[in-house]
């Protein structure tokens, strides 16, 4: 017979975790359409030597689907942080991913894989963070708290940006380099499915989510 | 002509100005970015006098608007332009573009090369990439790379007593010069270094394992360089820097430059026997970098000469004239967006003959001092305030100016 203590962890992890594996679940699926953009990796105006910056390549990455983030809004329950913290490596003078979404509550770990130091800071979120600078081999991190854009930037190289977007739930996907995206067992009912770029914004369409089996929506920016 | 060309060349690099970035032609591509300054000085003693450049501006004029234009021609060949716009200014815009070629030969995992001709950026030292608003965690520069001597580049002292008499007015802009000889026109003193202006040359930079390196042939010299183009002689200043960084964080570079500075037309003016290439502007620099955590640490120092025809120990031997410059500087981030950061400098010069036959010895020009601090706040991530306080000190006076000062610095 299991002791009382054993019970009642076993019942908040079923709360917790039973809105995201509920019997009653779909799958939002789609497609995102995005423009040819070119997100800049500007070449650096001024050579700095190869252990502080000014080395990285002179190219223009092709942004894509990749750089956009579909998630579901307004799926009601407690989700508990995700005990895998989620990677904005620091390397060849940029972030990887440039776009990152994680759950509200995650840790983001912070690793720098360049040979000279980089400083990871964020002022344009409501959690304002400045990490330092650290050598390579070194990582920091950050817990999100609030919902939103966090636009991180690195004190040393001004060229470095990516985005972490917050999301409040586990509901949320990256499309794959075709646009095609999808996200399991989201528990039956009417929600906004919403898609985000950062350079177009935000579009949300209405979807209702059977209790088994999927429901389509595509997203053109 | 060349001012027409300079002006199409402007109009032709920031027409698409406003779009981030541009396709120009099959395979390359340009950004175009920029900074916006707007600054106010208040309290103390007023126009700070000892910031004023050259060409009329000062880092703490009201509004400031810096654009820069990068082309990528093709993958190994970037064109880099910018321009700096002062409505203070009365001089053209041609005084205020710097725009040079890059060239990279080869770029590989421990050694890279790459060579740049046009407005180089100065190949001495270590501040000049920290010489922007928005990496400058202080509104002024360091002295030694801006505050002028009362030494010119198109006039000569014409003993020791003319070059005495003349202390302390090199910064001003109706300096009128000295007795021996060249141009009447009123005019600041030259600069140790000048950095807001940058020489016409070639430079090659790159790096080999932990050391990196700047190679440069120039047509002036480092204090004053042609930024207009043509040359003001027949010599070419040579200059470098080499650089070693033990591990991240710790930068120790050290610096040379050496190129005539005086205008040919001065060679009438001269000892007979000599010949204007003769007198040189010779400098050697040290600088040093630390960072570790939320603290960044930065250091230089410079020793410099100027060999001047006319001036000597008073036993009929020329006589160098020498300057000591040097600077630290420090930036702490106190929390997320909020940094404080403090800056001192000075400049000391040597000693001369006083030209009185007494053999005592003197300084040829006064010693100054700056010191800045300040505190700055990230109000966006492109969009910094800072709030600062100098103060200047000359040992002509007994006293010391200050004066405060805000900056709204915007990049885009």
């Amino acid at each position: 017979m299991p002791d009382r203590g054993n019970a009642l962890t076993a019942a908040v992890l079923a709360a917790a975790i039973l809105p995201a594996v509920s019997l009653f679940a779909g799958i939002v699926n789609g497609t995102v359409l995005t423009k040819p953009t070119a997100r800049q990796k500007v070449p650096p105006r001024y050579y700095l030597g190869p252990y502080r910056a000014g080395r990285g390549p002179s190219v223009v990455e092709e942004g894509g689907p990749r750089d956009v983030v579909v998630f579901v809004e307004g799926v009601k329950g407690v989700f508990s942080s995700p005990a895998r913290h989620p990677q904005l490596v620091q390397k060849d003078e940029r972030f990887i991913p440039h776009v990152l979404p994680v759950q509200l509550g995650s840790t983001v770990d912070f690793p720098n894989e360049d040979d000279f130091y980089h400083n990871v800071f964020s002022v344009v979120s409501g959690d304002r963070f400045d990490l330092g600078r650290y050598a390579k081999g070194k990582s920091a991190h950050q817990t999100l708290t609030k919902t939103g854009v966090v636009v991180v930037r690195c004190e040393i190289h001004s060229g470095m940006k990516a985005y972490i977007l917050v999301v409040p739930n586990p509901f949320f996907a990256v499309p794959g380099a075709d646009g095609a995206f999808s996200i399991p067992d989201v528990p039956e009912g009417t929600y906004l499915v919403k898609a985000w770029h950062p350079d177009y914004g935000y579009q949300e369409r209405s979807v209702t989510v059977p209790a088994s089996g999927t429901a389509s929506v595509n997203f053109t920016f | 002509m060349r001012l027409r060309i300079i002006g199409w060349l402007v109009v032709a690099v920031f027409t698409p100005a406003g779009t981030a970035a541009a396709q120009t032609a099959p395979g390359s591509q340009a950004f175009f970015s920029g900074t916006l300054d707007l600054a106010h000085t208040f309290g103390g003693d007023g126009e700070p006098e000892v910031n004023r450049l050259i060409r009329g501006d000062n880092p703490f004029d009201n509004v400031r608007l810096r654009l820069f234009a990068d082309v990528v021609v093709h993958e190994r060949w970037t064109v880099f332009s910018q321009i700096l716009i002062d409505p203070s200014s009365s001089m053209g815009l041609e005084s205020f573009l710097r725009s040079y070629l890059r060239f990279d030969v080869f770029k590989k995992e421990k050694a890279d090369l790459s060579l740049q001709a046009g407005v180089v950026p100065t190949p001495f030292g270590a501040y000049s990439p920290r010489a922007y608003s928005d990496r400058n965690p202080l509104v002024s520069d360091p002295l030694m790379y801006h505050y002028f001597t009362t030494l010119r580049s198109n006039q000569i002292p014409a003993n020791n007593a003319d070059l005495l008499r003349h202390r302390g007015q090199g910064q001003a802009a109706d300096f009128t010069g000295f007795a021996g000889g060249g141009s009447p026109i009123k005019f600041n003193g030259m600069p140790m270094i000048y950095d807001p202006c940058w020489d016409v040359g070639v430079e090659a930079i790159g790096s080999a394992g932990r050391l990196e390196y700047t190679v440069a042939v120039s047509q002036g010299t480092l204090s004053a360089p042609r930024f207009k183009g043509g040359d003001n002689n027949h010599g070419k200043q040579v200059s470098g820097r080499l650089a070693f960084v033990p591990y991240a964080g710790v930068v120790i570079g050290a610096s040379y430059a050496r190129g005539p500075y005086l205008d040919s037309a001065l060679q009438a003016s001269l000892p007979a026997g000599t010949r204007v290439d003769d007198f040189k502007q010779e400098i050697y620099g040290f600088d040093a970098e630390f960072g570790v955590r939320h603290l960044a640490l930065y250091a230089e120092l410079a020793s410099n000469l100027w060999q001047s025809p006319k001036i000597s120990d008073g036993q009929g031997h020329r006589q160098d004239l020498k300057t000591l410059g040097w600077y630290v500087e420090g930036r702490y981030t106190l929390r997320p967006g909020l940094f404080a950061a403090v800056r001192y400098g000075r400049i000391g010069y040597g000693d001369i003959d006083d030209g009185t036959g007494t053999r005592r010895k003197v300084p040829w020009n006064y010693d100054v001092s700056l010191w800045e601090y300040g505190i700055g706040y990230y109000l966006t991530d492109r969009i910094i305030g800072k709030l600062v306080r100098q103060g200047y000190r000359s040992k002509e006076e007994s006293g010391t100016e200050h004066f405060f000062a805000v900056q709204v610095s915007a990049s885009f």
